[in-house]
């Protein structure tokens, strides 16, 4: 296993949770937000359940859930060939569900904190509630889109509980950097330690530092075109 | 220019309204229940204080809001029928509805708001201004000329001024073909020289694209300079409808004022009450009797009329 693997396995992990949660997120914030029913708080709730939930809890059901001895993972084993316990795939879904509310959240906030006349206008012009969507309402809620993405990035990079429970340490399939660390740490082989440390440390630093000066070039120049 | 939308000279009626609806206002609850008509290329008005329930039934018009019974037509199309379970979508009713916040798309320029109004295309875009079909092209054009437009047409929203932002959303809703035009308080965040301005250009506007038009207001300038007929509702019932001068005027006399005015500061002096009001983008103080000061305070909208006396112009207002 090279130096670099677990870092490159992250990134991939990153990218594709991300790009998963962007369609799905705004899916779920979009339904949310059009929600008039009393359960909207349940749904909020739900959505909101992994940011209280300890990793390893989630780690535990998806581990019994898809465990081949189970119905679903038999399912899964029976008609599709694959199993998602141990696996790149089964880390994948893990990680996209662990990470809901980074992507919904911010979202969601932008969503509901539009004028409801925006999607008036659009809906008494001839306009589908989907078209609305793609052209009205996204393009004004660019900076949450970009807060979602860059948050569920950094903390899918970041992930270990649910990696643990789910993905065990595979090199090259499920040895993710967080986990790397531990092992390095475990093998009391520090140096490696610090380097992963210190790469991830660095990486994720700066990701919070473009995205915070992402959001204040947009809300000041948002000031200054209304000013 | 003249831009014709909906040829021909009906005389019949045009929008037929009959709704029940219970709502909330900020006080109470209280029950809608109107039923009037609007004649083709009739500039017809909702007046009432605010609450009156004026922008809930354009709402109901344009299908953002549902009543609880009644029925909608509109030149003998039946968007809303709650005996026949009729409840068409808004995008199905033809309205240009001009919000009070104007509601612009801020991502799109002040032609691509125009563009995404007109059917069947889609407006955003850098080069979708090569891809509109001819004809199209030369309706956004005349909408942009007839609204003066022309030079702003690049501009996004946000660096217009409320008067500019206004002839966008009017001009968006014209894009759509509307059969009824529907606007909800659209002078309101406008100072009175842009006010006045406006006044004109909306009313020449409407005459030249042939609409027919329900505006909701409380001001009377609004109503005395551009409606043909007004509708008075009062907590949801209409009270009173006709011509302007028929419903404000009816009992005022030669040589007598009815002012509209805001009370800015109500205060005491040692025998009376003082007003400090806001008439006409001028401010006056007048004595108030006890009586008349009861229940009143600031933010409010009255009517100052004057007794009988015999007015002197002393000269013409430098512009």
């Amino acid at each position: 296993m090279s130096f670099w693997e677990p870092l490159f396995l992250s990134i991939k992990l990153a990218i594709l949770t991300t790009c998963i949660l962007f369609i799905l997120g705004i899916l779920i914030s979009w339904g949310l937000a059009s929600l008039k029913s009393g359960c909207k708080p349940f749904w909020e709730v739900i959505i909101n359940l992994p940011l209280m939930l300890p990793p390893t809890v989630l780690g535990f059901y998806l581990l019994i859930i898809f465990s081949p001895e189970n119905t679903v993972g038999k399912f899964l084993q029976y008609y599709f060939q694959s199993r998602l316990v141990f696996t790149f795939e089964g880390l994948l879904f893990a990680s996209v569900l662990f990470n809901i509310p980074f992507m919904v959240n911010p979202l969601l906030a932008g969503l509901t904190n539009l004028p409801s006349t925006l999607k008036e206008a659009s809906s008494t012009l001839g306009k589908s509630g989907f078209v609305t969507l793609i052209r009205v309402l996204l393009p004004a809620i660019r900076p949450s889109l970009a807060s979602g993405c860059i948050m569920t990035f950094a903390h899918t990079m970041g992930e270990f509980g649910v990696v643990m429970m789910i993905g065990g340490n595979i090199p090259g399939e499920t040895r993710v950097a967080s986990i790397a660390i531990y092992n390095e740490v475990e093998a009391m082989n520090y140096t490696n330690a610090h380097y992963y440390s210190a790469i991830m440390l660095t990486f994720i630093l700066l990701v919070l530092l473009v995205l915070q000066f992402a959001n204040r070039n947009t809300s000041r120049g948002k000031k200054m075109r209304h000013d | 220019m003249q831009t014709e939308i909906h040829p021909g000279e009906k005389k019949c009626a045009m929008i037929e309204v009959s709704v029940k609806k219970k709502f909330r206002n900020v006080h109470q609850d209280f029950f809608l229940n109107v039923d009037f008509e609007v004649k083709n290329r009739e500039f017809m008005f909702l007046f009432g204080e605010s609450g009156a329930g004026k922008t809930t039934i354009l709402r109901m018009i344009a299908g953002l809001e549902t009543p609880d019974s009644g029925m909608i037509r509109v030149d003998s199309e039946v968007w809303y029928d709650s005996s026949r379970k009729i409840n068409l979508t808004p995008q199905k009713r033809k309205t240009g509805f001009v919000f009070q916040d104007y509601a612009l798309f801020d991502n799109m320029t002040v032609r691509q708001n125009i563009e995404y109004a007109v059917h069947g295309r889609s407006g955003q875009g850098k080069s979708s201004h090569a891809g509109l079909g001819k004809d199209k092209k030369e309706f956004i054009a005349s909408i942009l000329l007839a609204t003066g437009l022309e030079e702003l047409a690049f501009q996004f929203p946000c660096n217009l001024s409320g008067g500019q932002m206004q002839r966008v959303a009017f001009a968006r809703a014209i894009a759509r073909r509307p059969s009824v035009f529907l606007l909800d308080e659209p002078f309101s965040s406008l100072d009175l020289d842009s006010r006045n301005k406006m006044h004109e250009e909306l009313k020449q506007n409407i005459r030249d694209f042939s609409l027919t038009t329900i505006l909701v207001t409380h001001d009377y300038s609004d109503v005395f300079k551009m409606a043909d007929r007004v509708i008075l509702l009062k907590k949801g019932e209409i009270i009173d409808t006709g011509k302007p001068s028929e419903i404000f005027l009816a009992e005022s006399r030669e040589n007598q004022f009815v002012l509209q005015a805001e009370i800015l500061e109500i205060s005491r002096n040692e025998s009376a009450n003082i007003f400090t009001l806001l008439i006409g983008g001028n401010v006056i103080k007048i004595s108030v009797s006890e009586s008349e000061a009861k229940g009143r305070s600031a933010g409010e909208t009255i009517m100052v009329a004057s007794r009988t006396f015999h007015p002197v112009i002393v000269g013409r207002e430098k512009s």
